[in-house]
């Protein structure tokens, strides 16, 4: 059991726990919006944190933070992964490596001809 | 110039994609406002000349896919396949490919010439992440254009490639078949070759499109295949085996199935051309949202803000309020003086002046107040706000950005009814526009300051309250039962976004604060006229010349006496005059008509008329009241007298009926221009409903009030 992966309701996990979407129980225009959003099988969904009501709820899916009420997210299966993938609260990431990066984001804007 | 050749663009794109920020720089101000043919979503249209090009912009409402599920997505679809617009320039998040694309996908399917857009290009550079351009445009087969929205970079590239792909389509782009996995390629390619022989099946509609739409089983789609009865029934039959093959083999239905061949493809794009580095959000967001959705500071925060909001809107609002107030009580002044005394002048003092006086005198109001709206819907803090709100918010049924509008109600109902243009479902925005008015706006304060003050005097502070808080209960009772009935087969989830903050542009606020503006004036002042116009005549007509001749020479005689019991019962005499003209004019009439309605509440008739002159504005009720009453002058200068008048016992008027009086002030329809406000956002089907449900309960309730306090011996 112990090695087996978890799969439980997405409105289960905690802050700061992550998982993978494996289905998505409803119908129609629900199921429709939360796979516009990017609630697909497979995709990879983080918490972020509850609102001081403990309802709704922040997620970090696919680079977009979205909210969903409990009760919605209880709708949605996951496989639970170990924190963290969106690897931003990494202590080690200081503001001189972001400078760094944003120099090497930069080139592609120095491609392209400008107007 | 005669032969300049036109062209039909299309903007689309996720919310919050900077889809704005870029149709303004390419449009500047020459943007026209109007709403999509059949709903209430708003559509914008800019022109711009371009080599040569007139060059028409469509802004498509903000869309996360292409389905037929919520209004504005129809919109977008039924103006995409219909109009055929030369090229659809898809703005990009770059920061949010993935979820990006997947509309770039369901564009691409429509088979419509597209440029994409990567728009925030600057906050992707920064964030490290890279993308092979080159690459992506071979993998999608569009032409790929970076920009940065809120400062115009390379908004003339965007153009340029759209013009270059209008007029040499072939070299720019190819169309690439996107492939959904094979259970449903080979399904597809089956289905295709049944329509391609049959094509008047389609009815115009791009085949491959027609025929995906149809395995996802899409409402709208399924219910227009064309062709004959028998060979549409033979299609709808083998689409419908299709479909159970896909679930058959796959064990997921087919919908699902071709959503998830979209991400698929998709992400086999971005595979080849993108490498992520997995910063999630710039660093500034998220100490934002430390503070902002914090558990103990969220709360005060929302709140002061709102307090300031309120406080700017309605106070700063003041001065400019009370200039255009002035100004348009010196017209009407001025032009009755100027002209001869007649009907026209009347019709063209209190009708027109009045009428668009009373509508104009909301501008600075609205102005301020979508101001400081866009101020924090571009910020991004309304997202916030609403996620914050969302639980007490869900318990009336509505969601968590209906908190703004619903407070806004406070100060006046219509702002905040305008105000609901902020919330995206189509479901929430009518229930908030129907509960909006139960807030008790502040021009009910006159009648409540009256009455309470005149009945209850030591306690009018208690009972006013105790109005306020039947208006806020009502609202959550209301609320629950309408979104238990009503509307309760329309599940309304809470998938919002949270964009990142973002400092607004002054350029876009001020777009956003004038276009606001502009619609108010239109619309309403049109209607607000004619409606002005016609509650003008029905107060003044009809006349009886002979009894306003034998007064007026009364009146004459009097003043020539010029002694001071002789002013003083001129005075008197005027004022019988006015009441004799209102009581016997239509709405006079309509009066002793409601009087039988009104009895069981304990009004007499003269209430009945001031309720149907409530219906202007609730400051006039007082007004009216003031001239029934035979009180001197106009009646907010001597509401004392009035007072004194009402107190007496002849007026008819008991403590109770007073109070019953208030409470059907606070619920029923607050005035013409909130019913003008109402239809404009959630049409006229809804409006009716609104001034019936409200005029039903306030009835209801003053009846219950009036009967069980007389029944308990309160009366």
């Amino acid at each position: 059991m112990a090695d087996e992966a978890k799969t439980l309701p997405l409105a289960l996990l905690t802050p700061g726990d992550a998982g993978i979407v494996l289905d998505v129980a409803g119908e129609g225009a629900f199921r429709r919006r939360l796979v516009d959003m990017g609630f697909v099988k497979g995709a990879r969904v983080r918490v972020i944190k509850n609102a001081p009501l403990m309802n709704p709820i922040e997620y970090c899916i696919g680079g977009t933070h979205v909210t969903l009420r409990r009760q919605e997210a209880m709708r949605i299966i996951v496989e639970q992964i170990p924190p963290p993938w969106c690897p931003k609260e990494d202590p080690g990431r200081g503001w001189w490596r972001q400078r760094r990066r944003l120099g090497r984001g930069r080139r592609w804007q120095r491609g392209k001809p400008s107007r | 110039m005669a032969a300049r050749k036109t062209l039909k663009i299309a903007l689309a794109g996720n919310p919050n994609s900077g889809k704005t920020s870029i149709f303004n720089h390419l449009t500047g101000a020459r943007q026209k406002v109007g709403n999509w043919p059949g709903v209430t979503v708003e559509k914008k249209v800019g022109k711009l000349s371009h080599r040569g090009y007139d060059i028409e912009i469509v802004d498509l409402p903000g869309t996360y896919s292409l389905t037929a599920y919520s209004v504005e997505e129809r919109a977008a679809r039924s103006f995409l396949v219909g109009e055929r617009p030369d090229v659809v320039i898809h703005v990009v998040d770059s920061g949010n490919l993935a979820r990006n694309l997947y509309l770039t996908v369901q564009l691409l399917e429509l088979g419509i010439d597209l440029v994409l857009d990567l728009n925030m290009w600057d906050e992707f550079g920064a964030s490290g992440s890279t993308l092979d351009i080159e690459m992506l445009h071979k993998m999608l087969g569009t032409p790929i254009v970076p920009t940065v929205g809120h400062r115009g970079t390379g908004v003339r590239e965007l153009i340029d490639a759209a013009v270059d792909l209008a007029e040499e389509r072939e070299e720019h782009h190819r169309h690439v078949p996107i492939v959904y996995g094979p259970h449903v390629d080979d399904v597809l390619t089956e289905l295709l070759d049944r329509i391609k022989a049959e094509p008047e099946l389609a009815r115009g509609y791009p085949e491959r499109w027609f025929a995906i739409k149809l395995l996802e089983g899409d409402p709208e789609i399924s219910g227009r295949v064309g062709g004959k009865q028998e060979s549409r029934q033979r299609l709808l039959e083998a689409v419908e085996r299709y479909r159970r093959h896909i679930e058959v083999a796959t064990g997921s239905d087919a919908e699902n199935v071709i959503s998830e061949g979209r991400y698929g493809y998709v992400e086999g794009a971005l595979r080849k051309s993108y490498r992520e580095e997995a910063a999630d959000r710039m660093e500034l967001s998220r100490n934002l949202d430390g503070v902002f959705t914090n558990r103990f500071l969220g709360y005060p925060i929302f709140l002061a803000f709102v307090w300031v909001l309120f406080q700017v809107t309605f106070r700063f609002g003041a001065a400019p309020m009370e200039w255009i107030e002035q100004f348009v009580s010196w017209l009407g002044g001025t032009l009755g003086a100027l002209l001869p005394e007649s009907l026209l002048t009347d019709l063209l003092v209190d009708g027109v002046v009045g009428g668009v006086g009373s509508v104009a005198v909301f501008l600075p109001n609205i102005m301020i107040l979508f101001l400081g709206v866009a101020v924090l819907e571009d910020t991004g803090y309304m997202a916030r706000a609403a996620f914050l709100m969302d639980r007490l918010m869900h318990a009336l049924g509505l969601h968590g950005k209906s908190f703004i509008p619903m407070l806004m109600g406070f100060g006046c109902s219509v702002p905040a009814i305008l105000a609901t243009r902020t919330l995206e479902s189509q479901r929430d925005r009518i229930l908030t526009v129907l509960l909006v008015p139960l807030m008790s706006c502040s021009a009910r304060l006159p009648v409540y300051l009256l009455l309470a003050g005149t009945f209850f005097a030591e306690r009018a502070g208690t009972v006013i309250f105790v109005i306020y808080a039947i208006g806020i209960v009502t609202a959550i009772l209301i609320g629950r039962l309408f979104a238990s009935t009503i509307f309760r087969s329309v599940p309304a989830p809470f998938v919002m976004e949270l964009p990142p903050y973002r400092l607004p542009t002054a350029r876009g606020l001020l777009i956003h604060m004038w276009e606001r503006a502009r619609v108010y004036l239109q619309k309403m002042g049109g209607v607000i006229l004619v409606a002005s116009v016609l509650l003008w005549f029905l107060g003044a007509f009809p006349r009886d010349e002979g009894v306003e001749a034998a007064y007026e020479a009364d009146i004459a005689a009097l003043m020539a006496e010029a002694t001071p019991a002789a002013v003083a019962e001129a005075g008197r005499l005027e004022a019988d005059l006015a009441a004799v003209q209102i009581r016997d004019s239509y709405i006079g009439r309509a009066g002793a008509i409601v009087r039988p309605v009104v009895a069981p509440l304990g009004f007499t008739w003269e209430m009945g008329v001031g309720l149907i002159t409530g219906f202007v504005a609730k400051e006039v009720t007082v007004s009216t009241l003031g001239v029934l009453y035979h009180v001197e002058g106009d009646a907010p200068e001597s509401g004392r007298s009035l007072s004194a008048a009402l107190r007496d016992p002849s007026s008819g008027i008991t403590p109770l009926a007073a109070f019953a009086f208030m409470v059907f002030v606070l619920l029923y329809t607050p005035c013409i221009v909130t019913v003008i406000a109402v239809k404009r956002e959630v049409g006229a089907p809804w409006t009716w409903f609104s001034v019936g449900y409200q005029l039903v309960l306030a009835w209801l309730v003053s009846f219950g009030i009036y009967q069980i306090g007389t029944l308990i011996g309160l009366n």
